[in-house]
């Protein structure tokens, strides 16, 4: 029994100095910011209750940035799953050159997102390349990053940079997916939509939650590039949390910037809860 | 004619499968020269003279100095081949302009101290989190995991007060402190370590081996595979970071090449090119002789539950 | 060189469950145990306790005169063969066998004197330089012998080494750890679920069920004398046939009424009991056992010595010998291994004529044997 508390301390230690960065640099903020999203200001330490998240909810830019954020992730997150599985499958049906191709679709991983952005800017300004093509067509131009398909340039941005990551991810778990399932039912007939629904998609079910969920989070990092292109106050519809938040750390109001990073804290943890009760149900039979 | 149905239908679904293999090669050959296209683009413009590029491109570029918006009906000429393969870009960026390598230095001193260091302190926790299961270590995973899948957004506001209480904002270690601790290489190597199978650990205890043995001759050199990866998508995402440096360090000189990139004026549009290709030399050596390693940290990142 | 002794010992899981309840066993040095017994009977436990893998809940072990409840693994001076092997796959197979010497401080020329040395009575010299990824199963197996064998212990541990081999190997790796045993005069404690390997290898048997002792003996006598049905049905393959039936009385002597009506009349004349126990017995129902080499498959014999008018209702030709599924009127079926190529053919009639001498009686609620070694009777 001593042995065994020992051997407690011992592996404790191991974990100490993560432990101890996570605390200070993570989990004690963040109880700070609960406390900070609940009090008028830190000096006085008034408890004023929801006051900060209703100012927030009630802020426009805060409400326009959600609202734009969760339209991006709403288109973007299925795209980047559904390509990024085809892409997978497509691999994974043993065509020649498949390792090249895996590093291809890899490669924007490699590339600095300000090269990046030099590239968009040529490809979809104003005056850029789309633009010289729809000419020669005849069609007029169309200021891409500034009009109302700002979000599907963001959104193709997005897919170039994440589909090769995902598409790894999807290859592993196809590959997991037991050789005898999949020839037992085709030895019992089931077409190809059968055998993905009933086995693959089951199979791959964990994997699908998890790529989700990254997705999900990488559709939040898009700032990155969007601010790049066009600074801090871009096309209105390309308003974001993040320029939100970057423009309030401006004002260093440490109250507002609480009560949002909160409400973005809760909406992540019940998006996440949600799949991953969804998954529980789809992926129930095949896990060890 | 003498061939029987069952020949027929096995021909035939043989000549689907030759023609499904077909597509799919057709639709990765597509994906494939779009996903190329940027990178290409970039290393074949750094190799362009200034006029070149200014030919090609100064439709898209000077109308900024410019300000102007109106549609100039001059084209823009997306090349792959200059046509004088120049190396003067990489030249002012090298010997002309210090700044470029100051910036890049800024860059490694950066993101060095943080891959050596999340990794490193990772591996331990990693071992502590393998090797004891216990209600408090489960509930303390979770909690790494959690901070692991919030957002930037989230997380930086922390990251922001902690670092104006120690009085670091401004300075390299506000970044790269929350780098070091952050738990993405902890949650990896995690799931790499409590694969090791139980009976190798039992081995080294009878083999007369204490836990620092079990860990340092036992487990990291058969974590090597996952450190090697975890090391590299850690450098992948710092070596490419904004958000953490606009916020915590505003001070142009001490910011890394990611973030000065975007900065360089617009009348020097073939040096940006050319110092994007410097900039992108790590990552590139990276692909060369660690892709197996970057697959593997890839596929170890997958699914949340160990 | 060492003996061991385990007193009460109990292995208690958190959460209550009772893995190993007052295992008592005392090991004399240079003595082969095999504790076996099915999965999860928590014999794997016991051997894991004796490594220190495990804390003991309760009870005392000593090794030679040391107890060593509370000593690391590594102050025991035992070896242990998992039945993963559990090579170290970093290391080459000269790394893997020198490594415990290394982590005791044997001094390098040393280190390799034994290793070789090792190497060579295994026959795995030419293995040292390879990775065990590099290894089939059987070379592995050596590697893993050899690992333990390097440290001279007191005590080798077992446990279900050679599980993971096919059968060809495994029989011959049987044969080779017999050996090794009586070539490094050593403790061997060996767990297996497989009671071929029990009764091949060891010089005594701990037969376990669910955390007990069952019976401890030699393996000749735990055949013999199974202490209760499940010992009698877990040891021997194919496994004993067991039947009900009633003890009765007549003219004649004691005999066994069995079958649904009574058909078949077992004379108990010869039986391994005592007169007096029998006595006893009259009246009662108990459960009867008979190995299938106990019977003969003949056509007619005489009244009272086995069993009329069945057929063979599957015939398993297995070369040297053959076992018969015979089905016998008032729904007894029996299986009779006979010597040779198909003595009989499927669908055949025949009759069974029993060794009564081989018959075992058991207590019907219990399952205690009642037929044991004459004069001591059951123990």
């Amino acid at each position: 029994m001593k042995r065994r508390i020992k051997e407690r301390i011992f592996s404790f230690g191991y974990l100490l100095p993560s432990l101890a960065g996570v605390t200070v640099f993570f989990i004690a903020p963040f109880i700070q910011i609960i406390r900070y999203a609940l009090v008028d200001n830190p000096v006085s330490n008034n408890f004023v209750g929801f006051e900060n998240f209703i100012r927030v909810f009630n802020n426009n830019a805060f409400r326009r940035a959600a609202a734009n954020t969760a339209r991006f992730s709403a288109i973007a997150v299925p795209l980047a799953v559904a390509l990024s599985l085809l892409l997978a499958m497509m691999l994974e049906a043993k065509i020649p050159g498949k390792s090249k191709f895996r590093t291809f679709f890899l490669s924007p991983m490699m590339v600095p997102v300000a090269s990046i952005v030099l590239i968009w800017q040529v490809l979809f300004d104003y005056n850029g390349a789309l633009n010289s093509v729809l000419a020669s067509l005849g069609i007029s131009p169309v200021d891409w990053m500034k009009s109302d398909y700002s979000h599907v340039i963001v959104v193709l941005l997005f897919l170039w940079k994440n589909l090769g990551y995902n598409m790894i991810l999807f290859m592993a778990a196809l590959s997991n997916i037991p050789k005898a399932l999949i020839e037992a039912a085709n030895v019992d007939g089931a077409s190809a939509f059968r055998r993905f629904w009933q086995i693959k998609f089951r199979f791959l079910s964990p994997t699908l939650l998890f790529v989700t969920i990254l997705s999900l989070i990488n559709s939040f990092k898009v700032f990155r590039e969007i601010y790049l292109l066009t600074g801090n106050y871009p096309h209105e519809n390309l308003y974001l949390l993040q320029h939100f938040m970057n423009n309030t750390f401006g004002n260093i109001d440490y109250q507002k910037l609480s009560a949002a990073a909160l409400i973005m804290a809760l909406v992540m943890a019940i998006i996440i809860g949600i799949l991953f009760l969804a998954e529980g149900r789809i992926g129930r039979d095949v896990e060890q | 004619m003498t061939r029987t149905r069952s020949e027929r239908r096995a021909r035939g679904s043989r000549r689907r499968h030759n023609v499904r293999i077909a597509l799919a090669t057709l639709w990765c050959g597509v994906f494939a020269v779009v996903f190329l296209l940027p990178t290409v683009l970039t290393f074949a413009n750094s190799f362009m003279t200034e006029t070149e590029i200014t030919a090609n491109y100064g439709a898209v570029f000077e109308k900024n100095e410019k300000g102007g918006k109106k549609f100039i009906a001059e084209q823009v000429n997306l090349k792959l081949i200059p046509d004088k393969v120049t190396f003067s870009q990489y030249a002012t960026t090298l010997f002309k302009s210090p700044d470029y390598l100051f910036k890049f230095w800024n860059s490694v001193i950066l993101v060095l101290p943080i891959v050596v260091f999340q990794v490193g302190i990772a591996a331990f926790a990693a071992y502590s989190f393998m090797r004891t299961r216990g209600r408090v270590k489960e509930l303390l995973l979770f909690v790494y995991i959690f901070v692991m899948l919030m957002p930037y957004q989230v997380t930086l506001v922390p990251n922001y007060m902690v670092a104006d209480k120690l009085g670091i904002l401004g300075t390299r270690w506000s970044i790269i402190l929350p780098g070091v601790f952050a738990p993405f290489s902890v949650f990896i190597l995690t799931k790499a370590m409590r694969r090791i199978p139980k009976s190798l650990i039992e081995a080294a205890r009878l083999d007369g081996c204490g836990e620092w043995g079990i860990f340092s001759k036992i487990c990291l050199p058969m974590s090597k595979g996952a450190i090697f990866s975890v090391a590299i998508l850690v450098f992948i995402d710092y070596w490419n970071m904004v958000e953490q440096v606009l916020i915590m360090m505003p001070d142009a000189d001490a910011q890394p090449l990611s973030v000065f990139l975007s900065q360089i004026n617009t009348g020097e549009i073939g040096l940006a090119f050319a110092v994007a290709t410097i900039y992108m030399v790590p990552a590139i050596l990276l692909f060369l002789y660690g892709e197996e390693y970057l697959v593997e940290g890839i596929t170890y990142s997958g699914g949340l539950k160990g | 060189m060492a003996g061991i002794t385990l007193k009460e010992v109990t292995k208690i899981y958190p959460g209550g469950v009772r893995a190993v309840d007052g295992f008592e066993l005392e090991i004399a040095d240079r003595e082969f145990v095999v504790l076996v017994g099915p999965s999860g009977c928590g014999k794997s436990t016991v051997l894991r306790m004796i490594a220190g893998l495990e804390d003991i809940t309760g009870g005392q072990i000593h090794i030679g005169d040391t107890l060593v409840n509370s000593m690391a693994p590594k102050e025991r001076n035992i070896a242990m063969v998992f039945q993963s092997y559990a090579l170290y796959p970093h290391m080459t197979v000269y790394k893997n066998m020198a490594f415990a010497l290394k982590m005791r401080g044997v001094k390098k020329a040393e280190r390799d004197a034994r290793v070789r040395e090792t190497a060579e009575m295994l026959d795995i010299t030419r293995l040292l330089a390879r990775k065990p990824r590099a290894l089939s199963g059987g070379e592995s197996q050596r590697v893993a012998l050899g690992r333990a064998m390097v440290r001279h212990p007191d005590v080798f541990l077992l446990d279900e080494p050679l599980s993971n081999l096919d059968a060809k190997l495994r029989a011959d790796m049987r044969a080779e750890i017999v050996k090794l045993h009586k070539k490094l005069e050593t403790t061997f404690i060996y767990v297996t679920h497989d009671q071929t390997e029990a009764m091949t290898m060891g010089d005594r048997i701990v037969i376990m069920n669910a955390g007990h002792i069952l019976q401890v003996d030699s393996p000749k006598d735990i055949y013999d004398y199974p202490v209760d049905t499940f010992v009698a049905g877990f040891i021997g393959s194919p496994r004993m046939n067991f039947a009900e039936g009633v003890i009765e009385k007549d003219v004649g002597g004691i005999f066994a009424a069995l079958g649904s009506n009574g058909e078949h009349r077992l004379a108990l004349e010869g039986v391994n009991a005592t007169a007096e126990t029998l006595t006893g017995l009259v009246g009662r129902r108990v459960t009867l056992g008979l190995r299938p080499e106990h019977m003969r498959v003949v056509s007619g014999h005489a009244p009272g010595a086995g069993f009329s008018g069945g057929f063979a209702d599957i015939v398993e030709v297995l070369g040297a010998e053959t076992n018969i599924y015979a089905d016998l009127p008032g729904g007894l079926r029996f299986i009779v291994r006979e010597w040779g190529d198909e003595p009989v053919r499927r669908g055949q009639a025949l009759d069974l004529a029993v060794q009564t001498e081989k018959l075992h009686i058991f207590d019907i609620e219990t399952g205690a044997a009642v037929t044991g070694r004459i004069g001591g009777g059951a123990r």
